[in-house]
């Protein structure tokens, strides 16, 4: 295995997931980096990990976890003590005012577990047999993850309960 | 490689599409993060060591270690412990009736105390 190749196949991946999972790609971008980071210490130091995707998840989606209960316990001190501007930045107006946009808040809605399952067999092209294993349950747990997940963010999209703008 | 995407996965592809420079740019931090050819580590590569290379490995660290444990157990079993309980004296209480009778009381044995022939009996009440 090629360190370097799996790395730039893994980075788009983990960005994405990262950027879907905290809905801010500054703190995405953060992530992701630490995550590679970690991935290439490792294989460096002690040698490849088993399952070099399943190893950047299980940290990206750790570190993605660990932000977002952050995120959730400052942003009332900060938005009181007036240390977070409540309106948005232009890449921020940019992100959440278009399909992406929708497609995130959306899927920020659905179950932890479940939006796991469909961001890994969508954003990491995992076949359910690896979601199953990475997840750590059973490949019929997935499966019914995977279509629970997909009926409610057809749901939303559909509703238009993923999103504050609907496209005219 | 997963199972054939409808419409809905391409919309969730879409969405988590990143930027193509954040990308370039975290793949050569992270790859500039520890440099190549570094070796691993010598906790991975050392070999297993045996049940008497151990406190070799150890040093001289473990050495006084075990000697201070050594030194306190030995402590410990030498020296009694300082509250252990103590016999209480024995008690002898002479009593002098007004006809001249003794009594004579006491938790010792009797042939602690009791001249031989003396004739006193033990809890009899009675003595001369």
């Amino acid at each position: 295995m090629d360190l370097d190749a799996i790395v730039r196949d893994l980075a788009p991946k983990v960005l994405g997931y990262c950027t879907l999972e905290t809905g801010e790609p500054a703190l995405a971008e953060e992530i992701a980096q630490e995550t590679l980071t970690a991935l290439v210490q490792r294989w460096r130091r002690h040698g490849p990990p088993d399952s070099p995707a399943a190893f950047v998840f299980a940290i990206a989606r750790r570190r993605s976890a660990r932000a977002m209960v952050r995120r959730r316990l400052w942003l009332p001190i900060e938005s009181a003590l007036g240390l977070r501007d409540s309106r948005q930045n232009p890449e921020q107006y940019a992100v959440n005012s278009d399909e992406r946009g929708r497609v995130a808040r959306a899927l920020g809605r659905l179950r932890p577990a479940d939006r796991q399952v469909l961001l890994l067999l969508t954003v990491w092209d995992a076949s359910m047999e690896q979601a199953a294993v990475t997840l750590g349950i059973s490949i019929s747990a997935a499966k019914m993850r995977a279509l629970r997940a997909r009926n409610r963010l057809r749901e939303l999209l559909e509703d238009g309960n993923g999103t504050r703008q609907r496209r005219p | 490689m997963g199972p054939a995407r409808d419409d809905l996965d391409e919309r969730v592809i879409q969405a988590a599409a990143p930027d193509g420079e954040a990308v370039e740019r975290m793949v050569r931090a992270a790859l500039a993060s520890v440099p190549a050819g570094t070796v691993a580590s010598a906790v991975v590569e050392a070999p297993a060591l045996s049940m008497w290379q151990w406190p070799a490995a150890f040093g001289v660290a473990t050495a006084c270690l075990i000697g201070l444990v050594t030194l306190g157990v030995w402590w410990c079993a030498r020296v009694p412990p300082a509250l252990a309980p103590v016999a209480a004296p024995n008690q002898v209480i002479r009593i002098t009736a007004d006809d001249g009778t003794t009594w004579i009381l006491s938790t010792a044995p009797s042939d602690e105390w009791l001249p031989p022939g003396s004739g006193i009996v033990i809890g009899g009440g009675e003595g001369r």
